[in-house]
């Protein structure tokens, strides 16, 4: 037997598969596909500016450690 | 009809706050470079914003929402089609666009082609200028006419009245605070309509008894409203109403008056920063408008005019004190949308035609003072046509929205990412996307089932432009130019 709470969460199931898998596959696309592209793309300039600037810091350390 | 003091008192304060800008940024616009692009120097989320609230009009509240209601999901291409158009834009086009421009100095579009190309006979610019001044007119029109009507329908004041009160504040915070004015003001109305897009759908479903309520409701009144090909079904007219839905989208990779936004950033790092903010926002406005309609589509099933749903559900479902909130969440879209097109049109008057074309050597500040006069004249040459009310105020925003990017969006990618594009190519190629958009509207349309004319536009636009590249002799200094401008991003 399932309790209240499971009721309630294969209702809230049934409710979402009201939609046709078409058009969550749309809503899908519509909002993950461009924000994908764009994480993709902010983290890799953040990483790649993070890696210049450590690689600078490294350089100004070991040019300061002969003094 | 007499109006409650806090039904004004939003509009009020919002009104107030876009003359304050004006005032606050008047002293940026002593310059050419200061009154049209800010100095470059403005941050992350100001040009996200801006670029945001620019590329959706009075469209997004009315007309967005109207085709959630009416279509219900199969409107989601247009989400699809934006979201992706807008990612594109930060991601293949700003950083490279503000290289070159930067590169240049320019601080128009037709500055970049121009210097682009090395074109010294002028016939690029004159022909930007003539699609800018024609298509801006309209579009300007058109946003003035959505003003007039927003404040009829939430205020009942009358037409004339609301087009009058539009016209007179945006062109007085325009002129006087140039292009810094507009995008601060952008935010101010870039974040009221995310708010009112992020409440509004939140609002419409809970009051329609939840999605599954909704969802139920919707496939009782027609089941296609549930479907991504809508009532075509996977059918050509199915497939290309879903395409050009999504096309709308293209125009975020090329049209000026969203290009100047990438040149006035600070530098780099600010346009990778903006452009997380500019995708985050644009998902909650379309996501937003669509789902506001499927959810008034619920609760309002037998409006006459599906672009009345949003008015309708902010008088009906909040207290009578929103209606002024409402309001200034219409009127920030539109008038974030007129701002920036004063201020493109007035860039293509003075910097374009008087000093470039004409050849003017009046000083860069009295250049800059021309430029608070033309965006006063061009407010002042679209205001009597907005007063005899053009009645399909969607038909021309749609219009002039794809006549402009068929323009120029083909020509602007081929010329950041193809040294073999050459002047003649990039004339025949934005002068040919124009032509194809009037004349498809005029003579084809209907007989394609409604292909929107950004598409062929666009097609012909980039065609012409290659096809015509390759017959011409290659441009000298193009490829060395494009290696450094690469070499620059790579190490940025």
């Amino acid at each position: 037997m399932i309790g209240p709470g499971a009721a309630g969460a294969l209702s809230t199931i049934a409710a979402i598969a009201g939609l046709p898998p078409t058009a969550w596959l749309l809503i899908a696309a519509a909002g993950g596909l461009g924000l994908a592209i764009e994480l993709v793309f902010y983290f890799r300039h953040r990483s790649s500016r993070h890696r210049r600037r450590w690689t600078e810091r490294r350089a100004g350390r070991s040019q300061g450690g002969g003094r | 009809m007499s109006v409650s003091i806090w039904v004004l008192l939003p509009l009020i304060v919002y009104l107030a706050v876009l003359i304050a800008l004006g005032v606050w940024s008047r002293a940026a616009g002593g310059s050419m470079e200061g009154y049209f692009v800010a100095g470059k120097r403005l941050p992350s989320w100001v040009i996200a914003f801006s670029t945001n609230a620019t590329g959706e009009s009075g469209w997004l509240l009315l007309g967005l929402t109207g085709m959630g209601y009416a279509v219900g999901i199969h409107a989601l291409w247009v989400v699809l089609g934006e979201v992706l158009g807008v990612t594109l834009g930060w991601v293949l086009v700003a950083r490279r666009f503000k290289a070159y421009t930067d590169r240049y100095g320019s601080i128009t579009v037709p500055d970049f082609l121009e210097d682009r190309f090395g074109d010294t006979s002028r016939a690029l610019r004159s022909a930007a200028v003539v699609i800018i001044l024609s298509m801006v007119t309209t579009y300007c029109c058109a946003q003035l006419v959505a003003s007039g009507k927003a404040f009829s329908s939430f205020l009942g004041v009358s037409y004339t009245t609301g087009v009058l009160i539009g016209t007179v504040v945006t062109m007085f915070y325009t002129a006087v605070g140039g292009f810094k004015a507009v995008a601060y003001s952008d935010v101010v109305q870039g974040v009221l309509m995310a708010v009112g897009l992020f409440v509004l759908p939140i609002v419409g479903f809970a009051a329609a008894g939840g999605w599954g309520a909704v969802m139920s409701s919707l496939e009782a009144v027609d089941p296609a409203l549930l479907l991504p090909m809508g009532e075509h079904g996977v059918s050509w007219p199915g497939i290309l109403s879903a395409a050009s839905f999504a096309a709308i989208g293209l125009a975020f990779l090329g049209v000026p008056q969203l290009l100047v936004r990438f040149m006035s950033a600070s530098d780099d790092r600010e346009i990778v920063q903006g452009s997380l903010y500019s995708v985050l926002c644009i998902l909650v406005f379309d996501f937003g408008a669509v789902f506001t309609g499927i959810a008034g589509r619920a609760l309002f099933g037998g409006l006459g005019d599906p672009e009345t749903v949003m008015p309708t559900m902010s008088h009906e479902l909040f207290p009578a004190i929103f209606t002024g909130i409402f309001l200034v969440v219409v009127l920030g879209a539109i008038m974030s949308t007129i701002d920036s097109l004063l201020i493109l049109a007035s860039a293509a008057v003075v910097r374009d035609g008087l000093q470039k074309i004409l050849g003017s050597t009046a000083s860069d500040q009295a250049l800059a003072r021309w430029g608070r006069w033309t965006t006063f004249a061009v407010g002042a040459i679209a205001l009597p046509f907005a007063l005899a009310e053009v009645q399909v105020i969607f038909w021309f925003v749609l219009f002039a929205w794809s006549g402009l990017a068929a323009a120029f969006t083909p020509v602007v990618l081929l010329a950041l990412f193809w040294k073999r594009t050459t002047r003649t190519g990039a004339l025949v190629g934005m002068i040919g996307g124009f032509v194809t958009t009037i004349w498809w509207v005029l003579q084809l349309k209907a007989r394609y089932y409604d292909l929107y004319e950004m598409i062929p536009g666009f097609l012909v636009g980039l065609l012409l432009t290659v096809v015509v590249s390759l017959a011409t002799r290659p441009p000298a200094g193009a490829a060395a130019e494009m290696a450094e401008i690469d070499a620059r991003l790579r190490a940025s």
